[in-house]
């Protein structure tokens, strides 16, 4: 088939004549109804809060806790679903290393550590080394949660934790030099299909807390408070600021980073809990 | 409807959900048609529409207003609905179906009009041969070249406009056009 064959077949496959004015109806009246509903219900659930005699139970709520994820099972997949990796600005043209290996090297190859925290069960351990190629402030590596397998591509569906107040989890571990942040991106819910990711909507400033000084021998516990504790880097874009309430109803993930590292590190992550 | 309005649009329907029924009126059935080209499908089209549809609106907080029709955004939301379609083999509009489930809300209403409708629409394809032939040729491609040969042979964008849909520069679109054709012709030549 020429060039000139391929439009004459590609004219005559146009479809033409849909008339679809009932459908268009049905459909606009059933989700203009339904996320009016939605906003209505939140905002009930507002107001509700500030209603005093019901603080008693607003302070049940805020201490229910949800188990991201124990490790007792040893899989590489948390309560949710969602699949564990690593990730290394190895895929950027940088040179540092860690394993469990990332994706791109060994698909499907996380593996979970133990013993866990207490001495059973499993953990998360990632040990490397930050190479410095791509220059000390740019060179990354670090390891992932997703919240859930519809969190990444191709549905990119984000999850409402805006009930808890924070996240905790334990820690223990080491590095040369640098720091350790959890972070908590704020992603599209669109799939950038060329990449397979869904894309960042605060380009990389995400939400963070340097947890640095929780590494050592020892498991210690991290209690962050989303709201208090975690912070948009200094050199946030106007443009990239977002609200955390924003980013706490479309949670896709959560991340464990190392940055302006240079030289071997090791972490070891267990019982991750929203609280 | 023009960008100015298309804009004053979707920051009303931000605070106030009846105000996005402009939108419906203005790109259901493009929306539809698009689908219905990548798909083959006139029922997958209905659900994957409504998903777009539902998801645009429910997720309204997260899109950034660029300059570009509202249009682009929710081919995006569509097309990625699509390749989860075939990575399923099936389709649900899922988010929308939770949505109904939790407010209680009905689902479109189903009348004879709504399905003659969409039997009309498959029937369409069905006795399109020459379509039936470029859906299947199409399928012999990766999604980002089915993509963008349904975007400007079918769907007639031009390539402004399908740069603006795809998020992409001119050359990469050109450069996926070009390989796109020389690929969809070797699809039809190796049948």
């Amino acid at each position: 088939m020429d060039d000139k064959n391929l439009l004459e077949k590609l004219e005559k496959a146009k479809l033409a004549g849909f008339k679809l004015d009932a459908n268009k109806e049905a459909l606009k009246v059933s989700v203009l109804n339904t996320v009016a509903a939605e906003k209505t219900v939140k905002k009930q659930w507002l107001n509700f809060r500030f209603v005093p005699v019901m603080t008693a139970l607003a302070a049940v709520v805020a201490i229910a806790v949800y188990t991201v994820d124990n490790f007792d099972d040893g899989d590489r997949f948390n309560r949710n679903g969602g699949v564990w990796s690593t990730y290394s600005d190895s895929v950027a043209g940088g040179d540092s290393v860690i394993w469990p290996a990332i994706p791109e090297e060994d698909p499907g190859g996380f593996t979970m550590s133990s013993p866990g925290y207490g001495g059973k069960g499993y953990a998360v351990r990632v040990t490397g080394g930050a190479g410095i190629k791509i220059g000390l402030n740019y060179n990354y590596a670090g390891v992932v949660a997703r919240f859930s397998p519809e969190s990444s591509c191709p549905q990119c569906q984000g999850a409402d934790i805006k009930k808890y107040t924070g996240i905790k989890f334990k820690v223990k571990g080491s590095i040369a030099s640098g720091r350790v942040y959890f972070v908590l991106p704020y992603e599209d819910t669109l799939c950038e299909p060329e990449r397979m990711t869904c894309g960042s909507l605060t380009d990389y400033a995400d939400y963070e807390a340097d947890i640095t000084k929780f590494l050592g021998d020892e498991w210690t516990t991290v209690m962050l408070d989303f709201k208090n504790d975690l912070k948009q880097p200094d050199w946030t874009p106007d443009r990239s600021r977002v609200k955390i309430d924003n980013v706490l109803e479309t949670v896709h993930l959560f991340k464990w980073q190392f940055k302006y590292c240079s030289g071997p590190f090791e972490l070891w992550i267990d019982d991750i809990e929203l609280y | 409807m023009d960008l100015e309005r298309e804009k004053e649009v979707i920051e009303a329907s931000r605070t106030d959900p009846k105000a996005f029924g402009e939108i419906f009126e203005a790109y259901y059935p493009k929306l539809f048609r698009y689908v219905a080209y990548r798909t083959g499908n006139a029922d997958a089209a209905k659900d994957i529409t409504a998903e777009a549809f539902y998801k645009s609106l429910n997720k309204l907080h997260t899109f950034k207003w660029a300059g570009v029709p509202f249009y682009a955004w929710l081919v995006r939301i569509a097309s990625n609905e699509v390749n989860y379609y075939y990575r399923k083999k099936k389709y649900e509009p899922l988010l929308f179906e939770d949505a109904l489930n939790a407010t209680g809300t009905a689902g479109p209403a189903v009348s004879p009009d709504t399905l003659m409708e969409i039997a009309a629409v498959q029937e369409n394809m069905d006795n399109n041969d020459d379509f039936k032939d470029v859906l299947a040729a199409l399928k012999k491609l990766p999604a980002v070249y089915r993509e963008v040969i349904i975007l400007k042979f079918l769907e007639e964008y031009k390539i402004t406009e399908i740069c603006a849909i795809l998020g992409k520069k001119e050359g990469t679109v050109k450069s996926l056009l070009s390989r796109g054709t020389e690929m969809l012709k070797g699809a039809f030549n190796s049948r």
